[in-house]
């Protein structure tokens, strides 16, 4: 087996341990990429050049002795907002205003640990919009089968992590942007709680919505991901400040007497035959694992998604407005629709949306983490649609399409907790689809734990799509 | 004739109908012009108000869920109350 299909922590552990170098990683992503770009589009930039320098420094650090990152020499490549000082960020527009924001604190701690970033990745214009469209960069397709979308915004990120390009990478969760490309991809995708990881120097569409989020292949992936880039940031004020666990070794913790929670109410209403079909078939292998079921009755889930949208369109028209004031017609239908929507939300109900938040997180964690450990729940309700289903621009029917895709995600955006996203076989059309486990509020161990037991059972992370002919 | 009661919720309900009245598009192409945005028409316009109208009727619907009064929660105190509610032993 190339160490192409070897997940992010084995290939860090070969590195370390002089099995192979990180040029000999690098290189081997760069070939990958090569040969599926031109399939999948994941990339709008390859950083071929300063990822080989930094395999060769991170080489020497080795050769050296010299203390290593748990990180060290392995390729990760980020969705293309997260400001960095060598280089203008695209945002997924040609487009884009001057942003005066400073660097990403996100990519210096990845940095500190020893990664090595090997190219941006695409995503949907200014990250509003759960397909994988791009009219500007052109559209990130699904590895699985090119026809259908990759989901977004954070395209790239499912693409090219699933068709092995890259051993993890970065990028925003704003409605589902993250969790929604990891499920369409098969591949792991975590939203962490808001707070957990710094928003400094991330493009903002809705900073108090906003959250960084994961794409990897295993669950331990995730957990050293997450390790790296959590905790309080002095450049963020609105990060947390509690402590950090060492998510890797909760892993292993097992699962054995955790209540898993299913929604009686909402979450499964509509979901698809063969979605509802490998979503219970998960929870089944995770009740033979010692898990047990509990039904559960979630308190007004839907208003939620209305909700999290009152936040995220007030506030990307507050950030959009003078730009979008003067170059409109630069923007693309759909989204110059959707950043000027919260133009015509009145200011009261944008206050009355943040006032509520804390009351009703606080109804919802008392009404299910009462009674459960974790909600075990569908990720995308649907089996993923074809590119030319969803290319529905700013028509009338842009609402509705939206509203199918988001509606088991951006709940959990509005309420700030924590969701997994986690694959669990495919659907009658062949691409993949996951359930998604929601903790309460930092339980992001808890979550990691449950897919860490999953996974080594089912291996469901493991299958990767092949170069398409 | 009817109760007190029943009369309480008829009031409610005829507010609750009053309140959720659509925003339309004449009420966005205003808005918008107010704002600058001269570039939005009257097909975008009714995106804009379909959009709107949802987003503001879950506020609607979601403040008579809970008691009446006045809504004085501090949302800077969102990540405050995250931690609170943090997994024991977090």
């Amino acid at each position: 087996m190339s160490f192409a299909q070897w997940t992010l922590v084995e290939v860090a552990n070969a590195i370390r341990d002089r099995r192979v170098t990180s040029r000999e990683v690098v290189e081997t992503c760069l070939e990958r990429i090569a040969e599926w770009q031109p399939s999948i589009n994941a990339f709008t930039a390859v950083l071929a050049d300063s990822a080989l320098a930094a395999a060769d420094r991170a080489d020497a650090a080795v050769a050296a002795g010299l203390p290593l990152g748990p990180l060290h020499g392995v390729p990760l490549a980020h969705k293309d907002m997260f400001f960095h000082p060598s280089r203008r960020s695209s945002l997924g527009t040609r487009v884009a205003p001057p942003v005066g924001a400073a660097d990403s604190s996100l990519l210096a701690r990845l940095d500190a640990a020893g990664a090595v970033e090997i190219g941006t990745l695409n995503m949907c214009e200014f990250a509003l919009g759960p397909t994988s469209h791009n009219g500007w960069f052109g559209d990130c397709r699904n590895p699985w089968h090119t026809d259908h979308i990759a989901c977004g915004s954070s395209s790239g990120g499912g693409a090219a992590i699933a068709a092995r390009l890259a051993f993890g990478g970065f990028g925003s969760d704003t409605g589902g942007s993250v969790r929604l490309p990891a499920s369409a991809c098969g591949v792991l995708g975590l939203k962490p709680t808001n707070g957990r990881v710094t928003l400094a120097g991330m493009m903002p569409l809705s900073p108090s919505v906003d959250v960084p989020g994961i794409f990897a292949r295993s669950a331990r992936d995730v957990a050293r991901l997450l390790g790296v880039v959590a905790g309080r940031d002095a450049r963020d004020p609105h990060s947390s400040g509690l402590p950090v666990p060492d998510y890797e070794a909760g892993v292993e913790r097992g699962i054995a007497g955790l209540r898993v929670g299913v929604p009686r109410n909402y979450f499964l209403e509509g979901v698809a035959s063969d979605v509802a079909e490998r979503v219970e078939e998960s929870l089944r292998v995770l009740v033979e694992l010692g898990a047990v079921r509990v039904p559960i009755s979630v308190p007004a889930p839907e208003h939620l998604t209305e909700l999290s949208r009152v936040l995220v369109y007030s506030e990307a028209a507050a950030i959009h407005g003078p730009w979008l004031r003067e170059h409109a017609h630069g923007y693309s239908p759909q989204v110059r629709v959707r950043a000027a929507t919260g133009l015509a939300i009145p200011a009261a109900a944008y206050a009355q949306a943040q006032q509520l938040r804390p009351r009703i997180l606080r109804r919802f964690v008392d009404a299910v983490f009462s009674r459960c450990d974790v909600l075990h729940l569908p990720t995308l309700g649907i089996p993923v649609p074809t590119l030319v289903e969803t290319d529905v621009g700013g028509s009338a029917v842009m609402w509705e399409k939206i509203a199918v895709l988001v509606r088991c995600t951006a709940p959990f955006n509005y309420l700030g907790l924590p969701a997994l996203s986690v694959p669990c076989g495919f659907t009658d059309n062949g691409l993949p689809t996951s359930f998604q486990l929601v903790g309460r509020p930092f339980a992001e161990a808890t979550l990691l734990t449950i897919a860490h037991a999953y996974d080594g059972v089912t291996r469901s992370s493991r299958r990767a799509p092949s170069l398409p002919a | 004739m009817l109760t007190e009661c029943d009369w309480a919720r008829s009031c409610r309900a005829r507010y609750a109908r009053r309140r959720m009245q659509k925003i339309d598009s004449n009420c966005v192409l205003a808005l918008a012009r107010a704002q600058g945005h001269d570039w939005i028409d009257e097909a975008a316009a009714q995106r804009i108000a379909a959009g709107a109208t949802a987003a503001v009727a879950a506020v609607t619907a979601s403040v008579q869920q809970f008691e009446p009064g006045l809504l004085v929660a501090d949302s800077a105190e969102f990540l405050a109350i995250l931690e609170a509610l943090a997994e024991p032993g977090t």
